[in-house]
């Protein structure tokens, strides 16, 4: 823990993990393929009979069962949502869709008109959508929290996005970076605040090794192309490179986002650890795309349940004390936010 | 009436759970654990309903709970404790084989008939009924679009004058016709961009033997612009969009890359018929004209030369254009080239 001291750790914390030695607790889940099938295409029929209605439940029944089969040190987390907030969002967020899908067709200026009201409004929507994630997630009947202000969320959602894209790309990974420190920075479990030692070097390394990747990727393909010319399976063996391509570059980019900010984030001198790797992530999500491909999407509920599996299994706390959190007071908050932010779905989790 | 079943207790304050006895004695519910006791009312009682086997909590209108994995004895208590729940009965739906089955069944028979059926049928109504200057502002992007790989053309403006004029002389008087020069990509074609506007290359305008050929393929085209088919494959797109985020919502994204094959299939199938209605139009209007449709297959057959001729020269990169090429033939095999004879037989037969 010593080389890790940093300005942002509260005296709290260092006084904790000082006081015992770390003992290593890895994350377990417990979803199996069938079984999140059933509620899968359950969920899909009932949507599709309610007219899409019924999709807000489904929503909260999938997460739970996501949330439910996540082990830590013997109890489950719990995803307390209601679905009718999630329904009132869905409605503003497919009308809004809707609108801007037709307009982008039809009539050009005034869909760049929404776009950048939508855009203007994003943050905002981002901001009360991580903290409704937050909020209505716990672990041990304590929920987690997010604390971010609307500034930050300015900043991280539209100001270094903007940074990133005006500097060509180079600037994106300084981005990533700040985003991060939004997050972990501000995400909560009951009263303590988590922390984050991220560094943009870590951020750097994702674009790098998806440069590297997408660079040796075009070589490989190209070299055989050259030499699969004449055989008659050819468009078969280029299709399926391709498609090797594209999840090994998803891979390389998912394995080191996700190391980069789960190798750094702490709360309470409980540190999060992972050895994800990039050939592993990338066995299971080859696996996961051609068994779904060839079944025509009906294998995505085996899929969703071993891209869990792996990524859990490779996730721990070296944990010092989970037993002493504190339950944050309920306050009630501005529910139109959460339930708007919910529906656009900026999926990032805990 | 005893029930016991054992499981953890939170308090809802922090994170330290002990383990605990949860015991039913006639209306009273008992939770024990190491160091504390609470007694429960049976009707302030709540048995989260099965999904899966994830555990399931008990609460009784508190911050605290109980959690247990012992699900046959939470059945019991459920039985015991809660008012029927839509919940219970989905996941007694879940849990049956028949009613499983039944569910894949008719989603995929659902997804095939809304691609195949609804989504064009819907869509080809809102098509003929879009303002003509809706269709001049989409061909106007499209156009935008293409011009970034499309050169000027070279025909002298007098050739594209008098083109233009026996075009308009022969139906549709309102179609703008517009000529451009590109031989990578598309060589000589003719590209319906909306209902209101026709693009023509230099490669087709020297390919065709004479005008005829050319009016030929231009009435088929018109064909294309006058049924509104762009907006129609524009419409069902969007549509499609909207009833797969509606319904689907949280499908995943591998699982809406899947779904949209129905979509992709349905369009490849309407696609062709799409052809066979344009080829019919143009018949049509060659033999309205009194011009021998003829000239239409023949047309046809001189584009399907061109197509399948000598690889073009002149690329630079060797492996992309063997790649390319491969890849060409493969497609003409798969999709234009039986269809294009087809395609002539059917105006020979139409037109005899």
């Amino acid at each position: 823990m010593t080389e890790d001291a940093n300005p942002i750790d509260s005296t709290e914390a260092s006084t904790t993990a000082q006081s015992s030695a770390p003992e290593e607790i890895r994350f377990k889940f417990h979803g199996e393929g069938g079984e999140f099938f059933r509620i899968w295409i359950v969920n899909l029929v009932l949507s599709i009979l309610t007219l899409g209605i019924y999709s807000a439940w489904a929503k909260v029944r999938t997460k739970r069962y996501f949330y439910g089969s996540t082990e830590l040190a013997g109890d489950r987390f719990d995803y307390l949502a209601s679905p009718i907030a999630i329904l009132k969002g869905r409605i503003i967020a497919v009308a809004a869709l809707a609108v801007y899908t037709l307009l982008s067709i039809f009539f050009v200026p005034a869909s760049y008109l929404v776009l950048v009201l939508l855009l203007l409004v994003m943050p905002f929507v981002v901001m009360r959508s991580i903290r409704f994630n937050a909020v209505m997630s716990s672990w041990r009947g304590v929920r987690f929290g997010f604390g971010g202000d609307l500034t930050g969320a300015y900043q991280a959602a539209l100001l270094w996005p903007i940074f990133g894209v005006v500097t060509l790309g180079i600037g994106m990974p300084y981005a990533w970076y700040k985003q991060n420190q939004y997050l972990y920075n501000n995400y909560a479990y009951g009263r303590s605040a988590a922390t984050t030692v991220a560094t943009p070097a870590d951020f750097y390394r994702v674009m790098f090794v998806v440069i590297g990747l997408t660079l040796g990727g075009v070589v490989v393909l190209a070299l055989l192309s050259a030499l699969l010319v004449s055989v008659p399976v050819f468009a078969i063996a280029i299709g399926l490179g391709y498609l090797a391509f594209y999840v090994l570059i998803f891979a390389g980019y998912q394995s080191t986002y996700f190391t980069a900010v789960f190798n750094n984030a702490e709360i309470r001198g409980n540190r999060l650890q992972t050895d994800v790797t990039i050939k592993g992530l990338f066995l299971v999500a080859l696996r996961n795309t051609v068994f779904t491909i060839l079944t025509l999407g009906l294998y995505y509920p085996w899929a969703a349940v071993r891209m869990a599996d792996y990524l859990q299994s490779h996730l721990w706390v070296e944990a010092v004390d989970l037993d002493s959190f504190v339950a944050e007071e309920r306050t009630h908050e501005n529910a139109l936010g959460d339930e708007i932010g919910e529906a656009f779905d900026f999926g990032i989790g805990i | 009436m005893q029930l016991q079943l054992s499981g953890q207790y939170f308090d809802g304050i922090t994170s330290n759970g002990c383990s605990a006895e949860l015991r039913l004695t006639g209306q009273t519910i008992e939770v024990s654990w190491a160091d504390g006791r609470q007694v429960i009312d049976v009707h302030a009682l709540a048995v989260e309903a099965a999904l899966g086997s994830v555990p399931r909590k008990v609460t009784w209108g508190a911050e605290a709970y109980f959690v247990s994995t012992d699900h046959s004895a939470l059945d019991d208590l459920a039985a015991r404790t809660n008012r029927p729940s839509t919940s219970a009965w989905i996941g007694r739906l879940e849990s049956s084989f028949a009613s499983v089955a039944a569910a894949a069944v008719f989603c995929v028979v659902f997804l095939v008939v809304v691609a195949v059926y609804v989504v064009p049928t819907a869509t080809s109504a809102i098509a003929v009924q879009l303002p003509a200057s809706v269709s001049q502002q989409m061909a106007a992007t499209t156009l935008a679009n293409l011009d970034q790989v499309f050169d000027e053309s070279q025909l002298a403006s007098a050739r594209q004058d008098q083109l233009r004029e026996y075009f308009s002389s022969h139906g549709g008087k309102d179609i703008e016709v517009f000529f451009r020069r590109e031989e990578r990509f598309v060589g000589a074609n003719a590209l319906t961009l909306s209902g209101t506007t026709v693009v023509f290359t230099d490669a087709i305008v020297a390919l065709m033997e004479n005008d005829e050929h050319l009016l030929a393929v231009y009435l088929h085209e018109l064909g294309h612009a006058r049924m509104r088919h762009v907006e129609q494959t524009l419409l069902q797109t969007v549509g499609w969009a909207v009833v797969l985020t509606f319904i689907t919502g949280d499908i995943g994204g591998v699982g809406e890359l899947i779904l949209t094959l129905p979509l992709t299939l349905g369009q490849a199938a309407y696609s062709r018929e799409y052809e066979r209605e344009a080829d019919a139009f143009a018949v049509a209007e060659l033999q309205r004209h009194g011009i021998d449709p003829e000239v239409f297959a023949q047309a046809l057959e001189q584009l399907e030369r061109s197509h399948t001729g000598a690889p073009k020269s002149g690329n630079a990169d060797g492996i992309a254009d063997k790649t390319m090429e491969v890849q060409r033939s493969l497609l003409e095999f798969l999709s234009s080239h039986p269809v294009t004879r087809e395609r002539i037989a059917t105006i020979r037969n139409t037109s005899d």
